[in-house]
C-alpha cells in the first residue's frame, strides 16, 4: 500500500484524495477478514465502517512504526473482537445456542453458498473462544503468516501458533464428532 | 482433514449485487460526511462541552435525589402528629391501654379498614382521636 502517498496527501489536507486511496487499496481485503469471522454481510459492512472511521480519526497519531496495512487490519481486528464478545454476552443472557444461531444463519444466507459440511466448519469455529476465531480465520482462510498474525494482534508468533493449533485441533474434533470424519 | 479440504478452505461467501461498486462512495459519505458536517467550532468545544453537560447531568441528578428524600420525608407522618399520638397514647397508659389486646388489634388492623378498627377501638369508648388519625394516615 502506498503509506507515504496517502499520509502526506493527509498531511496537505487533501483529505478526499488520501481517504479514496486508503479505501481503494483496503477496503476489499478488510472488509473480507471481517466477513470470515463474523459471517454475515450487514455485520461486516458495520464493522468495516466503524473500522475507517476509528482509524480516519485517529490518523494523526499513526506513528509509522507499522505498515497503514497492518494498522488498519490491527483496527479492524479489535473491533471484530469486541463485537465477538459483546455477542457472546448477549447469547449468554438470552441463553441462546451461538452454534445452531450459526446453522440456522448460514441455510437461510442467499450470500452464503457453502454444503452441509461447511456449515459445521463454521459452527465448530463458532465454538472457538473470540480470540482463538480470529487467529484460526487469518491463519486458516486467509493463510496470513504468523508472524503477521501477531503484529496485527500485537502478541507473539509463538502465542499465534499455539492459539492456531489448538484452534485446528479443537476445530478437528469437533467436525470429527459431528460429520464422523476428521484429522 | 481440516488442513488439505480445499472445500472448507474455499470462500464461500458472496456479497449483495454491485456493494463493492458503491462501498467506497459509502464510507467516504460515512466518514468524510461525517468530518466534514461538523463544524470546526462544535468539534474544538466538544470535550469542553460533553464534560460541561456531564457536570450538569450529575448536579441534576443530586437535586432530584435530594427532591425525592425531601419529598419522602414531607409524606411521612408530620412530627407534631406523632408527638401528640404519643401523648394520647400516654394518656392512655396504663389504666386504659390495658383494656385493648394488642394482639388482636394488629390482627384486625391487618385484615380490616382504619374504619373499621376505629369502630373496633372505639366500641368501648377508650380511643382517642388523634390515635384514629394516625391510623387513617398509614393507612393511606
Amino acid at each position: 500500500m502506498e503509506d507515504k502517498r496517502i499520509l502526506e496527501l493527509y498531511k496537505a489536507g487533501e483529505h478526499d484524495q488520501a481517504f479514496n486511496l486508503l479505501v481503494r487499496q483496503s477496503s476489499q481485503p478488510l472488509y473480507w477478514h471481517i466477513r470470515k469471522i463474523v459471517l454475515d454481510h450487514d455485520d461486516a459492512n458495520d464493522l468495516l465502517q466503524n473500522t475507517y472511521i476509528k482509524a480516519w480519526g485517529a490518523l494523526d497519531t499513526f506513528r509509522e512504526d507499522s505498515k497503514l496495512y497492518t494498522w488498519l487490519f490491527r483496527i479492524a481486528t479489535n473491533e471484530v473482537l469486541n463485537f465477538l464478545r459483546k455477542k457472546k454476552i448477549i447469547n449468554f443472557l438470552s441463553f441462546g445456542d451461538e452454534t445452531q444461531n450459526i446453522e440456522n444463519k448460514l441455510a437461510s444466507d442467499l450470500t452464503f453458498s457453502g454444503d452441509k459440511a461447511v456449515i459445521a466448519l463454521h459452527k465448530a469455529i463458532a465454538s472457538l473462544p473470540p480470540r482463538q476465531k480470529v487467529i484460526f480465520s487469518m491463519r486458516y482462510f486467509d493463510e496470513k503468516k504468523y508472524d503477521e498474525i501477531a503484529e496485527i494482534l500485537e502478541i507473539t508468533e509463538g502465542a499465534a501458533k499455539a492459539s492456531y493449533h489448538h484452534a485446528h485441533n479443537k476445530i478437528a474434533s469437533l467436525l470429527k464428532e459431528e460429520l464422523d470424519f476428521g484429522d | 482433514m481440516v488442513e488439505n479440504n480445499h472445500n472448507y478452505r474455499q470462500n464461500h461467501f458472496t456479497v449483495p449485487q454491485g456493494y463493492f461498486d458503491t462501498l467506497e462512495q459509502n464510507l467516504r459519505d460515512a466518514v468524510l460526511g461525517k468530518e466534514n458536517n461538523e463544524p470546526a467550532v462544535v468539534r474544538i468545544l466538544k470535550p469542553a462541552l460533553s464534560l460541561t453537560f456531564t457536570f450538569a447531568f450529575i448536579i441534576f441528578m443530586g437535586y432530584g435525589f435530594f427532591k425525592i428524600t425531601e419529598k419522602f420525608h414531607n409524606n411521612a407522618i408530620p412530627q407534631e402528629e406523632i408527638s401528640v399520638f404519643s401523648q394520647e397514647l400516654d394518656f392512655m397508659r396504663p389504666s386504659q391501654i390495658e383494656f385493648i389486646d394488642l394482639e388482636e388489634l394488629n390482627s384486625y388492623r391487618i385484615e380490616n379498614s382504619a374504619e373499621e378498627v376505629y369502630e373496633f377501638l372505639t366500641q368501648d369508648g377508650y380511643i382517642p382521636f388523634a390515635l384514629y388519625n394516625s391510623i387513617a394516615s398509614i393507612e393511606q
